[in-house]
């Protein structure tokens, strides 16, 4: 008994003389600090997501509109005194060459096609001859 | 102290620093007298700390602060036991209580100490919990059942059962 009380008042000095290694405030407080300031950025990135998000179809959408002609216009080649000077003037339109045949001739693609000629149909027997004979069978058999 | 641990509850880091400075030394030794590591003692009083101060708004003042909270740390530390056990952790060969300088009759001194730290080791969970806050800690039964959250009669019987297997192992060591 004596023994086991020596050894527990021995056993409790030296836990008694234990420390932790370390500052657990700065370690754990720290720690919380730095969810403290992620939650609200975490929130605040949400929220403006969700704004672009709601905000995005409602900007105007523009009209589709009508094709516009252009090359009916013949002014429009020109570019107009004041924008002369500007990079921006549009060239003139080009021209096609006149004199020149862009499409071949109708011969000239099929050269054959006048030669060709369909044969005539092949005649067929005439059938007279065939009625008469059974006309005369019908005759001989009555 | 009352004021302290209002302000601890209000959320102020002054308040809780002083608390969690007051209790560290308490905690990493119930933690480093369970698991017998240092390391894992280490974490323990941090996660400690963390429920420490998320349940601060539970505790109505029937015990003192520091009994309350080793409630905490014991569960916590039963926890850990679970975990490394399962995940076949570390042992408690590298408990470090006894690396303390003490010149006054060091022989003597190392050889019961070994000798309490085999014994210690070999307990029971539960017995070495109600040795520690028992005779470790000093706190009374009472105390000691709230902390580990049972009826003081049982802490009386685990006590029991402790010193009679750590007076039978003694024998054998010394």
């Amino acid at each position: 008994m004596r023994q086991l009380r020596q050894a527990v008042e021995r056993g409790r000095e030296a836990y008694q003389a234990v420390r932790y290694p370390g500052d657990l405030a700065a370690q754990v407080l720290g720690r919380r600090q730095s969810w403290r300031w992620v939650l609200p950025m975490g929130g605040m990135a949400a929220a403006a997501a969700a704004l672009v998000i709601t905000l995005w179809p409602h900007h105007p959408v523009s009209a589709p509109q009508p094709p516009q002609p252009v090359a009916t216009v013949a002014g429009m080649a020109t570019p107009s005194p004041q924008t002369s000077d500007s990079l921006l003037a549009m060239p003139g339109m080009p021209e096609l060459p006149s004199g020149i045949e862009l499409m071949p001739k109708y011969q000239a693609l099929s050269p054959q096609l006048g030669a060709m000629t369909f044969p005539s149909y092949p005649g067929f027997p005439s059938r007279d001859f065939e009625s008469v004979q059974s006309t005369s069978t019908t005759r001989e058999a009555v | 102290m009352d004021r302290t641990i209002e302000a601890a509850r209000r959320g102020e880091r002054d308040a809780q620093s002083r608390l969690l400075r007051q209790l560290q030394d308490p905690w990493y030794r119930m933690c480093l007298g369970l698991l017998g590591d240092a390391d894992l003692a280490r974490e323990a009083v941090q996660e400690t700390a963390l429920r420490f101060l998320q349940n601060l708004h539970k505790f109505r003042g029937d015990s003192k602060l520091q009994t309350w909270s080793m409630g905490i740390a014991i569960n916590v530390s039963r926890e850990v036991r679970r975990t490394t056990r399962a995940g076949g952790g570390r042992d408690l060969e590298t408990c470090d209580m006894a690396a303390v300088d003490d010149p006054a009759g060091q022989v003597d001194g190392d050889e019961q100490r070994q000798a309490l730290r085999a014994v210690l080791e070999q307990l029971p969970d539960r017995q070495r919990e109600a040795v520690i806050l028992r005779f470790f800690e000093q706190l009374s039964v009472e105390e000691s059942a709230r902390a580990m959250g049972c009826a003081t009669g049982t802490v009386k019987a685990t006590v029991h059962q402790a010193l009679r297997a750590m007076r039978e192992r003694l024998k054998q060591w010394m």
